[in-house]
């Protein structure tokens, strides 16, 4: 402690030292594994689903097995095998550089996570959905809403969960509507207003909705916060990056998308001298 | 709106470019195969010419500024290093570290592992642009307003308004703030260094200072380093130490380390 310092309360921490608070669960030795209340290894190995056991995990609550079905369907929409897709692309050069199927995935699912496309961007899309249906309530326009979306004004909206890069159209939100009906699983406003949403841009700027809207949506209408849905999309891309992985680790090493020195373009400065 | 009323997918008219490009490392072919690299370098200077003549901390420098640092700034940019070279045995990231060591995880996963836990990495960010937008306002006014706003919660350590500074288990970290006094002393110490140790000695008795990200961030902005480069820069700072701690552990027992018995151990059930 400095002398421009007074004591610290610290009982906070202290009571807590050596001591762990698990709102998730535990091992009792000889006794049970317990999580979120129920026996693990008694009660839901052979009941639930790897799926189901991962939306409890998630979110803290048993989710109907309907809705864990979509969830998977989601999943799957989301691993595609080709190496072309940035986290994929990764897991193949984990794979071509000799690295293991965890620390090639993990960093797949590492690069998922930013703000163009892979879970986090289901927090915005979320966000904007919550909003917008608060906004409609109040009698706001979709057209309204569209002009609010356009960066100073100008161009075309940018809303996360609508347009994506490389490709316009999605054709994953087909994929999961016909899911969704064959579960006979309810759309709420949430997902009602997306696609309203969508209808609008579509008419208006020729770009429609993509998966992270639909998720967004879907989950909203069926009670997950904008960051259970982060959570329970964390490892949405890891199948795909482990295929990729597993696709290049059979090959010669090196050998994926090789590259000469002149294949990277040099723009930097022309040879100089160290100074001294 | 029907399935068959949505548009089909189709490819974007983008124009992607045909090479990769970069401003900041050359690889000339070898006559022989050009796939290998005969000359390397680094924004023009041969990487080999570099090796002989400047330290490490000069190439780092080089990498990301792409100049060479005056010696004041290649001395402030060691200091912070060395200042920042470890978080210590009871970060969060030494302990995934050493968790990873004592579990015979595999020893090219300590790091990464390590860094994945680093603690509040992402807030450098902010941190420089936090500082940036106030280096121009008296640091005692600017407390003063921030504080009247809402100091932070006594057991969170990040405060929200001020990123870059905060609590250490509900104090102000009394040896940050000894570095950081230390390198503002320097001659080439900048802006933001000074402005944060004057805005940490107005909230010290409040028990917040500085925090180790903020410090990072504060001397990365005086050397020019944008925002955007300060979380992966904080990582790197840190790495040395992260991954020191998990060596230790790698060849001990998994008795090494003490494990929480179930006295310990509150289940707090919540099963709707």
């Amino acid at each position: 402690m400095t002398s421009r310092q007074t004591a610290t309360d610290t009982r906070y921490w202290d009571r807590l030292r050596g001591h762990i608070q698990s709102g998730a669960g535990g091992w009792r030795v000889g006794e049970a594994v317990y999580s979120h209340g129920y026996s693990l290894l008694g009660e839901l190995v052979g009941e639930l689903s790897w799926v189901e056991l991962f939306a409890l995990y998630a979110t803290g609550r048993r989710q109907p097995r309907p809705l864990c079905r979509w969830l998977e369907a989601f999943f799957l929409c989301m691993s595609w095998p080709d190496p072309r897709i940035w986290c994929n692309q990764i897991g193949a050069l984990g794979g071509s550089a000799g690295n293991g199927p965890v620390a090639a995935t993990c960093a797949g699912i590492l690069a998922s996570d930013g703000v163009m496309y892979g879970p986090r961007t289901l927090i915005d899309a979320t966000q904007f959905l919550r909003q917008a249906l608060q906004a409609r309530r109040s009698g706001t326009s979709i057209d309204a809403l569209l002009e609010q979306a356009r960066p100073g004004g100008k161009g075309k909206p940018r809303i996360v969960g609508f347009a994506r890069p490389l490709a316009s159209g999605d054709a994953r939100v087909e994929a999961l509507e016909r899911v969704r009906r064959e579960l006979a699983l309810s759309r709420g406003e949430h997902l009602q207003l997306a696609f309203d949403v969508e209808a609008r841009l579509l008419e208006r700027y020729a770009e429609g909705m993509n998966v992270a809207g639909y998720v967004a949506g879907f989950l909203s209408d069926h009670g997950f916060a904008p960051q259970e849905i982060y959570r329970v999309s964390a490892l949405c891309v890891a199948a795909g990056v482990l295929a990729c992985q597993r696709d290049q680790e059979a090959r010669p090493s090196g050998s994926f998308l090789p590259l000469r020195c002149d294949d990277v373009h040099y723009t930097g400065t022309a040879p100089r001298e160290v100074p001294v | 709106m029907s399935d068959q009323e949505r548009p089909r997918e189709a490819m974007r008219a983008a124009q992607f470019a045909e090479k990769a490009t970069t401003r900041l490392w050359h690889e000339v072919p070898s006559r022989e195969n050009p796939y290998v690299a005969e000359t390397l370098r680094c924004h023009g200077y041969d990487l080999l010419e570099l090796m002989a003549r400047r330290s490490l901390t000069d190439v780092v420098f080089l990498l990301y500024r792409g100049e060479l640092p005056t010696a004041g700034q290649s001395r402030l940019l060691e200091r912070l290093a060395i200042a920042l070279i470890n978080p210590g045995p009871r970060s969060p990231a030494s302990r995934a570290a050493i968790a990873c060591g004592v579990g015979r995880t595999d020893p090219a996963h300590i790091l990464p592992a390590g860094l994945m836990t680093l603690e509040h990495a992402h807030e450098a960010e902010p941190a420089i642009r936090f500082l940036r937008r106030h280096i121009r306002l008296r640091a005692d006014s600017v407390a003063a307003n921030l504080l009247e706003s809402g100091p932070p919660a006594p057991h969170q350590p990040l405060w929200p308004a001020a990123p870059g500074f905060g609590r250490n288990h509900g104090s102000a970290d009394p040896w940050l703030a000894r570095a950081a006094d230390d390198m503002a002393a320097l001659p080439e110490s900048g802006d933001c260094l000074r402005w944060g140790c004057a805005f940490v000695r107005v909230l010290e008795t409040q028990g917040i200072g500085w925090l180790p990200h903020g410090l990072a961030a504060a001397v990365l902005a005086d050397l020019g380093f944008p925002p955007r480069s300060a979380p992966g820069l904080y990582q790197w700072l840190r790495a040395p130490g992260i991954l020191a701690h998990g060596l230790e552990y790698a060849n001990k027992a998994i008795t090494a380390l003490p494990y929480v018995d179930d006295a310990h151990y509150d289940i707090q059930t919540d099963c709707d």
